[in-house]
């Protein structure tokens, strides 16, 4: 898939996708350092939306000719600067890293995470085959359910020894406005599906389609 | 001479068939087959052993004492006509318009045939035992000349940037063909585990003109592409864990991404799958490796005064000693491509 489709299925996926249509572009988020010398010929202003802007489908995403936007780059979206007859399509470790570590690729994790305690009345594996038909649009094997059900258990294990705090930073999109949880779900309960979605959110099957 | 009819149809055929294996290995068609073929010939293999990875080191056909290439890309460049190339017809008609038989026929985007010709401006003396003239310019490269080779016989039909750094870096005016680097990289694999075979720094004001397809694998499979490091920021964007997230968790995650990924390889066989895996793998030893690689400070003093670097600032001289660390950790190929070395008229500002 090209970078803006790989972007807007973490989005839609996590429930985050803002489907408005239409307007200027929008400013998510994206390293400061780019936009200022010596990265940048000038500074240049990057408004950083603080609504769900943010979540705009890529397409929406502003664009410097001189500074591409990163995220996007990484996946093989053309620079302003030449036209594009094709593109080229890779698969590199800078790919991994963005859709693990950068911030509106996690923040689709905790969202996706957050989704998944919010229904009521249905076992873990449940919630596992719902993450994970929203994510890859096919039902889970049972071998796929048991291993990130594993996986899963072992991470509220862990999680349980960390603070409060820590929970917080990890789980939440803003850790200063903490979502409302249902009752009797824990944080760590919560973090131990924000790393599940992020597990499911990064399989190859997401992002290619075969 | 009916014989001899038959053996020259023979020959002709044979001809037909050996140019026609020539266009098809030579025109891009055959190595990308070849090359896809590699990687499905493995993938039976890595059925059984699923670790097979495209980039382990290869021996190289031939001997050879290089190990490694750090090839600086200075895009634009000071004149070779004021440092490497001295002519001395041109420094006899400098200032005049050229010879008319030399315009006859001449067309140029750019270039306005009514200009008068522009002699060296710089002295050009012979150097060291082989006698290369270098220009006053180079103090320094004349005392090593013996250690250099100089090679004058480049010529290009590209003139313009963007697709003359795209023949240089592919050998071709139109992007799609593998880099030097991918090239290499296919070749003889990688000798780091931590750190990707080909690192690109693009340094200087911009990047390319000729953008990533100078350093792209064309047809090649993605994994033999150059990967852009910084130098200023994290070296690789966002090679940080995002919050909250630890070492552990992060290892764990990709053990079970992995694993997933593993068993959907097995079951439909796509070898892109085999290198999304690898890319993850390199991408979490890239999160310790890198970092350290790309810490300057760790450098003796002599060798930071030798390259004339201050640790913390970023720098040419800086990008070139952090060129020297890669490949000391086994990297196959770094090229700095630096975009600001542009001159134009701007020769007699020094």
């Amino acid at each position: 898939m090209s970078g803006e489709i790989v972007r807007d299925i973490f989005l839609a996926a996590s429930g985050l996708l803002n489907d408005k249509v239409g307007g200027p572009g929008v400013y998510p988020p994206s390293p400061k350092f780019l936009y200022e010398p010596p990265a940048s010929y000038g500074p240049k202003t990057w408004n950083l939306e603080q609504g769900n802007d943010r979540y705009r489908r890529a397409l929406y995403t502003f664009r410097f000719r001189s500074v591409p936007y990163p995220a996007l780059l990484n996946f093989d979206a053309p620079r302003g600067d030449t036209a594009c007859v094709r593109r080229s399509r890779s698969n590199t470790p800078l790919q991994a890293l963005t859709t693990l570590n950068e911030d509106l690729f996690m923040d689709c994790s905790r969202a996706l995470g957050l989704i998944a305690v919010q229904t009521r009345d249905l076992s873990v594996e449940d919630r596992i085959r719902s993450m994970f038909r929203r994510c890859v649009t096919r039902e889970a094997t049972p071998a796929e359910v048991a291993r990130l059900a594993t996986f899963l258990n072992e991470q509220e294990e862990q999680f349980s020894s960390r603070t409060d705090e820590e929970l917080r930073q990890f789980a939440y999109i803003d850790p200063s406005k903490p979502p409302e949880l249902p009752a009797g779900i824990a944080m760590m309960r919560l973090a131990a599906f924000v790393a599940t979605a992020r597990v499911i959110l990064n399989l190859d099957e997401v992002i290619v389609k075969e | 001479m009916s014989k001899n009819l038959t053996d020259q149809c023979v020959s002709s055929e044979i001809q037909r068939q050996a140019s026609r294996r020539w266009f098809l290995q030579q025109c891009g068609v055959g190595l990308g087959a070849i090359a896809l073929r590699d990687l499905m010939a493995s993938e039976n293999a890595m059925a059984a052993d699923s670790t097979r990875d495209p980039l382990a080191a290869r021996p190289s056909h031939f001997p050879a004492r290089a190990k490694n290439v750090i090839f600086l890309f200075m895009a634009g460049a000071p004149s070779h006509l004021e440092l490497f190339d001295y002519k001395p017809q041109l420094a006899k008609f400098d200032g005049t318009l050229p010879p008319a038989e030399l315009l006859k026929g001449y067309r140029a985007a750019f270039i306005n045939p009514n200009s008068t010709l522009l002699g060296p401006k710089f002295r050009f003396a012979r150097h060291g035992q082989c006698g290369a003239e270098l220009s006053e310019l180079l103090p320094h490269l004349s005392t090593v000349v013996d250690d250099i080779a100089i090679v004058k016989s480049m010529v290009t039909d590209g003139f313009n940037h963007a697709p003359a750094q795209i023949q240089m870096s592919t050998g071709s005016l139109q992007f799609g063909k593998p880099s030097l680097g991918s090239w290499t990289l296919y070749g003889l694999g990688n000798e780091s585990k931590n750190l990707p075979g080909f690192v690109v720094f693009s340094t200087g004001k911009k990047g390319p003109s000729g953008g990533s397809a100078n350093w792209g694998s064309g047809f090649l499979p993605t994994v033999y592409e150059g990967v852009e490091f910084r130098t200023t920021g994290d070296p690789v964007l966002f090679l940080s864990n995002p919050r909250g997230v630890s070492d552990s968790l992060q290892r764990q995650s990709l053990d079970v991404i992995n694993e997933l990924n593993r068993a959907h390889l097995d079951a439909v066989g796509d070898p892109e799958i085999a290198t999304r895996i690898n890319s993850f793998e390199m991408a979490y030893r890239m999160q310790s490796s890198a970092p350290e690689v790309m810490d300057l400070s760790r450098e003796p003093k002599h060798v930071l005064e030798m390259y004339g670097v201050e640790p913390g600032k970023p720098s040419f001289a800086a990008t070139c000693l952090l060129a020297r660390r890669l490949v000391q950790k086994g990297v196959r190929f770094v090229e700095i491509f630096h975009e600001a070395w542009d001159q134009h008229g701007a020769w007699f500002a020094i």
